[in-house]
């Protein structure tokens, strides 16, 4: 089943065109990334996605009834904020719904524990959110995004400013709740292409759709404008074909 | 002190005066740090002169002519800034000073000799009136009540109003209400610190309490306490010395922030 379509969206900030016709599909349970240069229109595309802002021209639709969970970026929030890492876990399941004088549920607290463990932050219960890692922060956000329940994950740069560890031990997650969850991970970073993705996109304004999840270096300089190294950080198979020795590929 | 707590009026007023200041800045002012709405903020409350001259020149109370400008600025300028691209910085300056440009003009109007200006513009506790009180008391229970009702809700869009909207929650609604709340609550503390000096009084007890509060609802009540601590303290030095009651507050509240500030550098951070 496709859980997300989107067709020949555009959108524009005044005459600047942040996305130009992009369309794509996301199968449900399948793990997508979406690679592109800063400025290319990343961050306008989540928030289509979020609802954030409505698209100027084309259609999306997302065939999910829960809300989306989202993982953003360290600086959309305040890190000085005072608040223990299990509440902000607990935020993850207030909704519209939620009534006067609402309480955190039992069965609520008991989700946040099993979440929490399953990332490996239950020691970090009590812990303020100003004391915790980039790696341990970034795993405190996706067990709120996990609290709902969501069909569909989206990660804004999630490895963008945590350690190699970490970063490893958050593909392994991700890896583990692919096929069940559809997850889209946005990132500048060519680090964060790794062998779990089944389809990457490249955006620059346009978008480049490549569904079996190889990409080629022809189409990477086309969206980077320039030639880009491609190196691919911690994978243990080829994500990009092999290049002939001595010549360049350009498929 | 205590004898004219027991036999005046105006005292009694100060005191309840200064109880309900303190409930009030303590949830505003940890919302406004929070939110870092401080320019929003003091544009509101220096919008709010030019009702307060409307009121002198057309003989109502002033304070009901400084809540309709304070909330009229307090709607005003999140939409049109997300309208425009002018820059909600750049429009809040421009409001703050059309608004006490217009007080000037509606005093410069009014008949007769021109009224004193300087309880509203620098705050005295010590003329607080019935009526004050009854408009502090309303809007006091308002916000209250407002915080209580949704508080996991208001802490969450706090923390992070981006991923609160995205669970389903309508935070433009949100937006405004506390716009609402922050312009009400303005108007109804100018008579004890004034417009000038008020931002100091919402933002310092916050900002010390963030040094220690370990949560939302530790830095509103750590807020709350030094707010009361505040106000008292600067009544007491009103009451002997007769500087105005805004004066004594503010000094007192930065002479604190300092200490505490020292005070932590030299313990823990050695």
């Amino acid at each position: 089943m496709k859980i997300i379509q989107v067709e020949h969206l555009s959108v524009s900030y005044g005459k600047v065109k942040a996305l130009e016709d992009v369309s794509f599909d996301v199968e449900q349970g399948s793990f997508l990334s979406v690679i592109g240069p800063n400025g290319g229109g990343k961050t306008t595309l989540i928030k289509v996605l979020l609802g954030l802002i409505k698209p100027g021209e084309g259609t999306l639709k997302i065939n999910s009834e829960k809300p989306v969970g989202y993982v953003p970026q360290f600086n959309s929030f305040e890190r000085r904020f005072p608040i223990t890492v299990c509440r902000v876990v607990l935020m993850g399941s207030l909704s519209g719904k939620s009534p006067l004088f609402h309480r955190y549920s039992p069965e609520d607290k008991a989700r946040s524990h099993e979440l929490m463990a399953l990332l490996g932050i239950e020691a970090l219960h009590d812990r303020q959110i100003s004391q915790l890692s980039g790696g341990q922060m970034q795993k405190v956000l996706l067990a709120r995004a996990l609290m709902t329940d969501p069909d569909i994950l989206i990660l804004d740069e999630p490895t963008s400013s945590i350690d190699a560890e970490s970063r490893t031990e958050i593909y392994g997650i991700l890896n583990r709740l692919k096929g069940e969850k559809t997850i889209i991970l946005i990132s500048h970073d060519m680090g964060s292409v790794s062998s779990y993705i089944d389809a990457i996109a490249c955006l620059n304004v346009t978008m480049e759709f490549h569904e079996d999840g190889k990409i080629t270096e022809a189409s990477l300089n086309h969206i980077y404008g320039c030639p880009v190294d491609l190196i691919a950080h911690g994978v243990p198979h080829r994500v990009f074909p092999e290049h002939p020795l001595g010549g360049h590929s350009h498929d | 002190m205590i004898n004219a707590i027991v036999s005046y009026q105006f005292m009694q007023n100060a005191l309840w005066g200064a109880l309900l200041a303190s409930i009030l800045t303590g949830i505003i002012g940890s919302i406004i740090v929070e939110k870092k709405w401080l320019m929003l903020s003091s544009g509101i409350a220096h919008a709010s002169f030019g009702g307060i001259g409307l009121g002198y020149m057309l003989g109502f109370e002033p304070i009901y002519g400084a809540f309709m400008f304070s909330t009229f600025a307090s709607i005003l300028v999140p939409t049109i800034d997300r309208k425009s691209d002018t820059g909600s910085e750049n429009l809040t300056a421009m409001l703050w000073s059309f608004g006490m440009a217009l007080g000037i003009l509606f005093i410069a109007f009014t008949p007769g000799y021109p009224p004193d200006m300087n309880s509203y513009l620098f705050g005295n506790i010590l003329t607080i009136s019935k009526t004050n009180l009854n408009v502090m008391i309303v809007v006091t229970a308002l916000v209250l009540t407002v915080l209580l009702s949704f508080y996991n809700i208001w802490k969450a869009y706090l923390f992070d109003g981006e991923f609160t909207f995205i669970m389903g929650i309508k935070t433009l609604w949100m937006d405004y209400i506390l716009y609402f709340l922050i312009a009400l609550s303005i108007v109804a503390l100018i008579k004890l610190v004034g417009i000038i000096l008020i931002m100091a009084l919402l933002t310092i007890p916050p900002s010390i309490s963030r040094f220690y509060a370990r949560s939302f609802s530790r830095l509103i009540l750590s807020s709350m306490g030094l707010g009361l601590l505040f106000s008292l303290t600067g009544l007491w030095i009103s009451y002997y010395t007769s500087i105005p009651s805004g004066a004594s507050i503010v000094l007192i509240s930065v002479f604190a922030y300092v200490l505490v500030f020292l005070t932590k550098k030299v313990i823990f951070d050695r």
